[in-house]
């Protein structure tokens, strides 16, 4: 009896057992697999298998520790800006002054937009000679001259920093405004009688409240933008000589300037490590803190 | 009534974005062949089978598209038995489309290519050579070094479908009040144009300094023009690095530095020819079909067409696009008689007439509308001059070196001449010394 109903189960989840298959772990296995071959698609006659050749080649290329660093600083920034605005925007939104629904709905236009066409519009914004951004800022004083914002190599990374924590935080938002309404009115009503100031009702109350969501929106946001490809790629190709050469972005190049495949695999392979150790904390989290 | 205000809002939002997405799905799902003739096929000839092949264009825009679509519909009213299924490809994905799909095994029948990535396609063994399709005379109907950029170790891989050389654009008015009575010849004389265009938010020169390959395209005129080179003759090594090509890195550099936007790093050819366009600098190199974008978007500007200015010889950048067979193709036969009606003497002249790029047929080069054209004439005349880029499997990763390099430089990272020796030995390795 409990034989059959295990099959019956078995057979209901063995359509996306299936699907899971080619979509997930074929590609993955694959992925594993080409990473130990010399695999340049531009010259089939050479391919063989090399072993663990391609990785011992990546760690002793010093470059391979400065597109990590680009990365990480890529990520940490947006995520912080992400998680930091999200709240103060979320808590903005709260406070239902006039005028507030009109505001959610301006605030979600970044997240409605494609995000290769919102990176090809700031690309447009950004410019330097047909850039708004520089024509507002010179017409109200701030700057006196055109800055060419996506050709200097710090000031691309932040502008690439700033378009994808824009298009990633009315997400943020919206998850923060509903944590905030999960919490009880009555608790800060207590806190007034016992006379907290407003600083201290935030503290003490909301953002401990909130600070599970906080958490796992931030772990799950910093997955996202780790892998992060199309604002990228669509502003700066990585450059200005690759300034924002992210892991994802090398990756891309390595397979599609190169054709590297085996080189490219090796790549995302190390990829996928960093990111695997960022899901087991994040797992870690979720039995620590309960399902979210 | 609140509540209606925020639905008409909100109602409005989606009409905004749905009305922004629709433009490009429309165009998107423009039916590149509307046959006419499937039912004149069956008809007469009973032995002639009906055969489909597909075809590949490189570029998608609707005025290139209006050509190509006209010209599959003529083809297949004269060979009623060969159906072309045709696709457009944008320019910018083609070579990886090629790529992975020649990897893939589900590469089309014909292609037309970039000249640039043939011999890429050849050493990947997926191309058809041509020799045995035709007679030693067919050769000399085409233009010499439209035909010589389809020869890869003595062989025929392609036919010309497409010939551009390229030239100095510049504004007459601006040249006229800055108090110059002739466009500049020289490199000196270039820079100080350059210089004397540059003030008032306007730059001398819309310079090309991305990490693509529109930078090498942009720079290697000026290498050839000092003399200087890319590779050896024999293809094995880098020369580029040599004294004549650091020094034409560095002329590249000062009218970086003197004579163009700062944002020139991030900028593609496009960029370069929208801002000759809207009057935010003087001076642009483009190649033929530029004409025709200032007439249709900025007719208003009054503008001249001068060789590459010279250090030591003249030289322009001379490109040719391909159309190709693949060897995967199970319809030789009818894919060869595609490729000779694309490029017979009449779809050629039909095809300067219509993009404003040169002749690749001998034939038509004396064709009354097109000499008697300034624009063309001169196109045409600085053909003689007109350099190609190597042709080998290594190309497309050598001129990514050569970008890298010319980046590296402008912003000064690194000075001319060690961004271009560092480029050369990443190169050398490439080519296997």
């Amino acid at each position: 009896m409990r034989r059959r109903e295990s099959l019956t189960g078995l057979l209901f989840i063995l359509p996306a057992l299936l699907v899971l298959c080619v979509v997930v772990f074929y590609p993955l296995t694959w992925t594993f697999w080409l990473s130990l071959q010399e695999k340049i698609l531009i010259s089939p006659v050479n391919d063989q298998f090399v072993g663990l050749a391609h990785f011992q080649k990546i760690f002793t290329d010093a470059n391979l520790w400065k597109y990590i660093w680009i990365t990480l600083v890529f990520t940490i920034s947006s995520v912080a800006i992400k998680v930091v605005f999200g709240m103060i925007g979320a808590l903005l939104l709260h406070q239902n002054y006039p005028g507030t629904k009109v505001y959610w709905s301006l605030f979600t236009i970044p997240w409605l937009i494609p995000s290769v066409v919102a990176a090809l519009i700031w690309r447009w914004m950004l410019h330097e000679q047909f850039g708004i951004i520089n024509q507002v800022l010179i017409s109200i004083g701030v700057i006196d001259t055109q800055i060419p914002w996506l050709s200097r190599e710090f000031l691309s990374l932040v502008s690439v920093i700033v378009v994808d924590a824009w298009v990633g935080l009315p997400f943020m938002i919206i998850v923060c405004l509903a944590g905030l309404k999960t919490i009880p009115e009555q608790w800060y009503e207590a806190a007034k009688v016992d006379g907290a100031n407003s600083l201290q009702q935030f503290s003490n109350i909301t953002l401990p409240s909130m600070k599970t969501i906080l958490l796992v929106m931030g772990t799950l946001s910093f997955i996202g933008t780790f892998n992060s490809f199309n604002i990228i790629y669509t502003m700066t190709g990585g450059g200005p000589i690759n300034a924002t050469n992210t892991l994802v972005i090398y990756i891309y190049r390595t397979a599609f300037t190169q054709y590297n495949f085996g080189l490219a695999s090796a790549l995302a392979v190390i990829t996928f490590m960093i990111i695997s150790i960022i899901v087991i904390y994040y797992r870690r989290l979720l039995d620590r803190e309960g399902e979210f | 009534m609140k509540k209606l205000i925020y639905l008409l809002f909100s109602l409005m939002l989606l009409l905004l974005i749905t009305a922004c997405g629709n433009e490009e799905t429309a165009s998107e799902a423009l039916s590149p062949n509307e046959s006419k003739s499937e039912d004149a096929i069956t008809s007469d000839d009973q032995t002639v089978e009906e055969v489909t092949i597909t075809a590949w264009v490189m570029g998608t825009d609707d005025y290139w598209r209006s050509y190509h679509d006209d010209l599959v519909e003529r083809f297949m009213a004269e060979y009623p038995h060969i159906k072309v299924d045709l696709d457009y490809i944008p320019w910018g994905e083609g070579e990886n489309q090629l790529i992975t799909s020649a990897a893939n095994k589900t590469l089309p029948d014909v292609s037309t290519i970039a000249g640039r990535w043939t011999a890429q396609m050849v050493a990947m063994e997926v191309v058809e050579s041509l020799d045995s399709y035709f007679d030693s005379n067919f050769s000399n109907e085409f233009v010499d070094a439209a035909w010589n950029t389809t020869q890869y170790q003595d062989e025929t891989w392609g036919l010309p479908v497409g010939f551009t050389t390229t030239g100095l654009f510049y504004h007459a008015d601006w040249l006229e009040e800055a108090g110059f009575s002739e466009p500049p010849t020289t490199w000196d004389k270039f820079l100080e144009v350059a210089k004397a265009f540059t003030n008032d938010g306007k730059y001398g020169f819309g310079l090309v300094g991305d990490n693509s390959m529109e930078t090498t395209m942009f720079w290697a005129p000026f290498l050839w023009g000092n003399g200087g080179d890319i590779l050896t003759e024999d293809m094995s090594k880098a020369i580029f690095n040599s004294p004549e090509g650091i020094e034409a890195l560095q002329f590249y550099k000062e009218l970086y530095r003197e004579a163009s936007p700062e944002g020139s790093i991030s900028n593609r050819r496009g960029d370069s020819q929208n801002l000759f366009l809207t009057g935010a600098v003087g001076m642009t190199t483009v190649g033929p079909w530029f004409p025709k974008f200032i007439e249709d978007d900025a007719p208003e500007i009054e503008y001249g067409i001068t060789p590459y200015p010279l250090k030591k010889q003249p030289a322009n950048l001379g490109t040719a696009d391909h159309i190709v067979m693949f060897n995967t193709s199970e319809k030789k036969e009818a894919a060869w008689t595609f490729m000779e009606f694309f490029t017979n003497q009449e779809n050629d002249l039909k095809w300067a007439k219509h993009q404003g790029f040169i002749p690749y047929r001998e034939a038509n080069l004396n064709d009354e509308e097109i000499t008697s054209n300034e624009d063309m004439a001169f196109f045409l005349n600085v053909a003689e001059d007109a350099i190609s880029y190597p042709t080998l499997p290594e190309w497309p990763q050598i001129d990514q070196a050569i970008a890298d390099a010319i980046q590296q430089a402008l912003i000064g990272t690194k000075t001319a001449e060690d961004a271009l020796n560092d480029a050369a030995a990443i190169v050398n390795e490439l080519l296997g010394n």
